[in-house]
């Protein structure tokens, strides 16, 4: 039986209840925030230790959550912040800029065992990765898990005139990448 | 309308060929990941709770370990990357290949691991021949003899050297120059002598003729006597 998230939260604040209310929320919301993480990292690997470092910041903080948003969306903005940092780590690590991340992002795509060069939705992901990062963001939580802009503008932090406007720009580059391509 | 339909109306707008494209996820997922993950989690939170014993008395920076394992992290591939980046630059090959460990180890191996004695038999000592060694002493005594005679002589010679000196010193000037006459006789018919080109005639002109004759006598050097007066 799932649970509401006020419900969960109600629990984690039982001591003795802390950790089973803890293991609900994590497979509740697990596979959504690790696609969303995945998205952004591409790799199984990096998405573990990403979602996993943002568990670790979701179970710290979840005592103070005042609940003046959805449980889901605060999730996603942990889990979100948490692949930024990993991509600003990644580009500190190799010394190299942003572009160079994304392109290395493309290769670990080429990489994928069952990459398929000539399936379109193969090319999509490489058309999303050809993205800035917050133009990425944006497409993904839009399409994939077909967020509202006023959701997403709690995510990002960033207003709906402005999400909406880089959701269409990032639209019309895949458009002409897959064209092109 | 659904937030799905509303949001597939947009994209259609947006892009046709986009919204033509299946949703399929084409990223791949280990078996079990998703029954695993919520344990693994629970652990590592509880690998961060650990209780302090007998009270902590030192604190900690805020936010101390919120980043602990991310730094250890980063500075764990740090130190792989620039290895990885070295040979990367030396041999792209090499470092494209995996680190897998070939090589399998008996069960229990460094569990039961412990330095043995040495069992082993001492190493054979082969010894020199007998007649072997007789030659080498043989051969010892030679060359000492040799050097002992060879200082010995030496000695001689120089103690004779100097018993020579000293009976030279001993013998009077009358001696001496009778040996000095009679070595000069001698010189004569050295070809050292006969070949160098000696003035005689001015040699003889500090001489006198008394001299000279009461030489020849001495001497008995008669046949050569025309031939100094004809000069």
């Amino acid at each position: 039986m799932h649970l509401s998230d006020s419900e969960l939260l109600f629990q984690f604040k039982q001591p003795l209840l802390k950790e089973t209310a803890f293991t609900a929320i994590i497979k509740k919301y697990q596979e959504k925030l690790y696609w969303h993480v995945r998205r952004m990292v591409v790799d199984h690997d990096d998405a573990n230790d990403v979602l996993q470092n943002a568990f670790i910041k979701i179970w710290k903080a979840l005592e103070n959550f005042r609940e003046d948003s959805q449980l889901y969306t605060w999730l996603y903005r942990i889990a979100t912040n948490e692949s930024l940092t990993f991509l600003e780590q990644q580009k500190k690590k190799s010394l190299v800029s942003l572009s160079d991340v994304e392109s290395g992002l493309s290769n670990k795509i080429k990489a994928d065992e069952n990459f398929d060069a000539n399936k379109l939705e193969w090319k999509l992901q490489l058309a999303i990765q050809e993205l800035p990062e917050k133009q990425r963001l944006v497409f993904n939580l839009r399409y994939y898990d077909e967020m509202p802009y006023e959701e997403m503008s709690r995510v990002l932090d960033t207003s709906e005139g402005a999400l909406k406007a880089s959701y269409h720009h990032a639209a019309k580059k895949i458009e002409e990448y897959l064209l092109n391509r | 309308m659904t937030n799905s339909e509303k949001i597939l109306s947009e994209l259609r707008e947006l892009s046709p060929l986009i919204a033509s494209i299946s949703k399929r996820n084409v990223f791949s997922v280990p078996n079990d990941y998703f029954l695993r993950l919520p344990q693994s989690v629970m652990i590592k939170v509880e690998q961060q709770n650990i209780p302090s014993v007998n009270g902590n008395v030192y604190s900690v920076p805020a936010d101390y370990f919120d980043n602990f394992s991310d730094s250890v992290l980063v500075k764990l591939k740090a130190e792989t990357n620039e290895v990885a980046k070295e040979l990367q630059e030396i041999a792209p090959f090499l470092n494209s290949i995996q680190k897998e460990n070939p090589y399998s180890v008996p069960v229990n191996y460094f569990k039961n691991f412990a330095v043995k004695k040495d069992d082993a038999p001492a190493a054979k000592i082969v010894l020199f021949s007998k007649s072997r060694k007789w030659i080498t002493y043989a051969a010892a005594a030679v060359i000492a003899g040799v050097l002992i005679t060879g200082v010995f002589v030496n000695q001689n010679i120089r103690s004779s050297s100097s018993d020579i000196t000293n009976e030279i010193k001993k013998l009077s000037d009358e001696e001496l120059n009778q040996y000095a006459k009679d070595l000069s006789l001698n010189l004569v018919d050295s070809p050292s002598l006969l070949n160098e080109e000696v003035n005689v005639p001015e040699h003889l002109k500090i001489v006198s003729d008394e001299e000279l004759q009461q030489y020849l006598k001495e001497n008995n050097i008669e046949e050569q006597t025309d031939t100094i007066n004809a000069n």
